[in-house]
């Protein structure tokens, strides 16, 4: 049974800090203003981002039907950990300056759900150390996929163009793949 | 009689229709006409989408699929839309389509979500709204904005709904997985504009799936006329007054359409209201014998054969 709630302000700062951490964002506050954040406690929780009209129909909904889903889904909580979605990274991408940039092969493999090689990346962030994650865009600024960096700047300088230096975390090919 | 009989062997053999099919068809265009009707649904119709204006700018989509292979025709009745007259590959394969630039969807499909005439501050329900692309449409023309509710009751369908309008950045759905006969029951205030893409036959979809020149009986119009008309009572009912109502098939059954806009005319303070798209044969009013209101004829028919597209019904009523 599903239960559509506000999210508690311990919630919240997991999320914030999740994404001021993992992309450099300085204001999440700002960035999701024009919403409310509503939880989807199911199996997990999905976090979505409803717009103030959309709150108003749903209280009235509610009391008759829960929705399946609405507005904008921006994550999961699992385990007390946040997961950005893909709807999530296309959202707050603007507002992120040192994204990755793929070549035109980068941008193939990343759509087919692969891991990238050095070649693959036409500017790597300066500042990016391993583990950390970045968002993927082609050399128009589209967002393509989220990856997760194998390696520190300073090391990824030292390895071949064949080295894998990036794991694929989640990319816009899903919609093919499993989206249906 | 007899020439009538052997008319309809003819066109069985020739066309590998289902009997009953033929007879209805020719007692609905006449001896002359009915054989336009089945060669169109021989043709092929070509591939159109949608360009989703929330995530791009039609010439630049088209500067970029024109640079890939695609020859693409501006579609003259819907703004934003085109035909795929040659496609190197799948254009449902496209890094474009991957990024909500646009959706794949046939030319009638787009007339609904157009002829509701929505603006941003409707609250809006779908009826039917998997697999998404009038829902998306709708969106657009919100602007993002207002609010859509869209009901679709099979859980797989439900699933590719979803992953579509993400794909597309549709943020203004409220999504419900229930039959939207229910609607009704969920006593939502304000409810301006209903599109009700009612499951159908789909008897003009003949020319991209002949299967269904034999896979349906007289026994499925029946039955999805009544499955129609229940869907319909529940949104003249969900809808508020001055309200308005788009509804259409796939269908072009007469059955399935005309019928169920008489009816409801006769059950319910309703009036048909002219489309404003100049596209499409008039609504039939004189059908089997039968003379139904000639309110009915406000309605709009596409045939493959006149309009090269699926065969397709739209009307639209307002709430008085």
């Amino acid at each position: 049974m599903l239960e559509f709630r506000k999210i508690t302000p311990e919630e919240y700062e997991l999320v914030k800090n999740h994404v001021n951490a993992s992309f450099t964002l300085q204001d999440f506050g700002k960035i999701v203003a024009n919403y409310e954040i509503i939880l989807m406690v199911g199996k997990w929780i999905e976090v979505l981002l409803v717009s103030n009209q959309m709150v108003k129909i749903f209280k009235e909904l509610k009391n008759f039907r829960n929705p399946y889903f609405m507005g904008v889904y921006f994550g999961d909580i699992k385990r007390n950990k946040f997961k950005i979605s893909l709807e999530g990274i296309t959202f707050i991408a603007q507002y992120i300056d040192d994204k990755s940039i793929l070549s035109e092969s980068g941008e193939k493999k990343v759509l087919y759900g692969r891991d990238l090689t050095k070649s693959d990346l036409f500017y790597i962030p300066k500042q990016i150390k391993k583990d950390e994650r970045s968002i993927l865009i082609n050399k128009k600024e589209e967002v393509l996929a989220l990856g997760k960096y194998l390696f520190d700047r300073k090391k990824i300088g030292t390895l071949g163009d064949q080295e894998k230096i990036i794991k694929n975390v989640i990319d816009k090919g899903w919609y093919l793949r499993k989206g249906g | 009689m007899g020439d009538q009989s052997n008319l309809v062997r003819e066109f069985c053999n020739k066309y590998k229709y289902s009997p009953y099919m033929i007879e209805r068809y020719v007692n609905l265009f006449g001896e002359e006409r009915v054989k336009k009707f089945l060669d169109g649904n021989e043709q092929k119709i070509l591939t159109t989408f949608k360009v989703n204006t929330l995530r791009i700018n039609k010439d630049v989509l088209f500067n970029r699929l024109n640079a890939k292979g695609f020859e693409l025709e501006p579609i003259s009745v819907v703004p934003d839309a085109f035909y795929v007259k040659k496609a190197p590959f799948s254009i449902g394969a496209t890094t474009e389509y991957l990024l909500g630039y646009y959706y794949i969807q046939s030319l009638s499909s787009m007339i609904p979500s157009l002829a509701l005439n929505v603006s941003s501050h409707d609250i809006v329900v779908d009826m039917c709204s998997a697999p998404g692309g009038k829902t998306i449409h709708l969106a657009q023309l919100m602007k993002n904005q207002g609010v859509i509710l869209a009901f679709e009751l099979n859980r797989e369908r439900m699933r590719s709904f979803r992953s579509n309008i993400s794909r597309c950045g549709v943020q203004n759905v409220i999504a419900i997985r229930t039959d939207a006969a229910n609607l009704p029951d969920l006593h939502i205030k304000g409810i301006s504009k209903i599109l009700l893409d009612a499951p159908c036959t789909g008897s003009g979809l003949i020319p991209v799936d002949p299967s269904r020149k034999t896979s349906r009986t007289f026994g499925d119009i029946k039955f999805c006329s009544s499955i129609q008309m229940k869907l319909m009572k529940a949104a003249v009912e969900g809808l508020e007054r001055g309200g308005e109502l788009v509804y259409s098939t796939c269908s072009i059954e007469p059955e399935e359409n005309e019928y169920i806009i008489n009816n409801v005319l006769q059950q319910f303070r309703l009036e048909v209201v002219d489309l404003d798209i100049n596209f499409g044969e008039p609504g039939l009013t004189n059908v089997f014998g039968l003379e139904l209101s000639p309110e009915v004829e406000k309605a709009r028919r596409l045939y493959p054969y006149l309009h090269k597209t699926e065969g397709f019904f739209v009307c639209k009523l307002k709430k008085v």
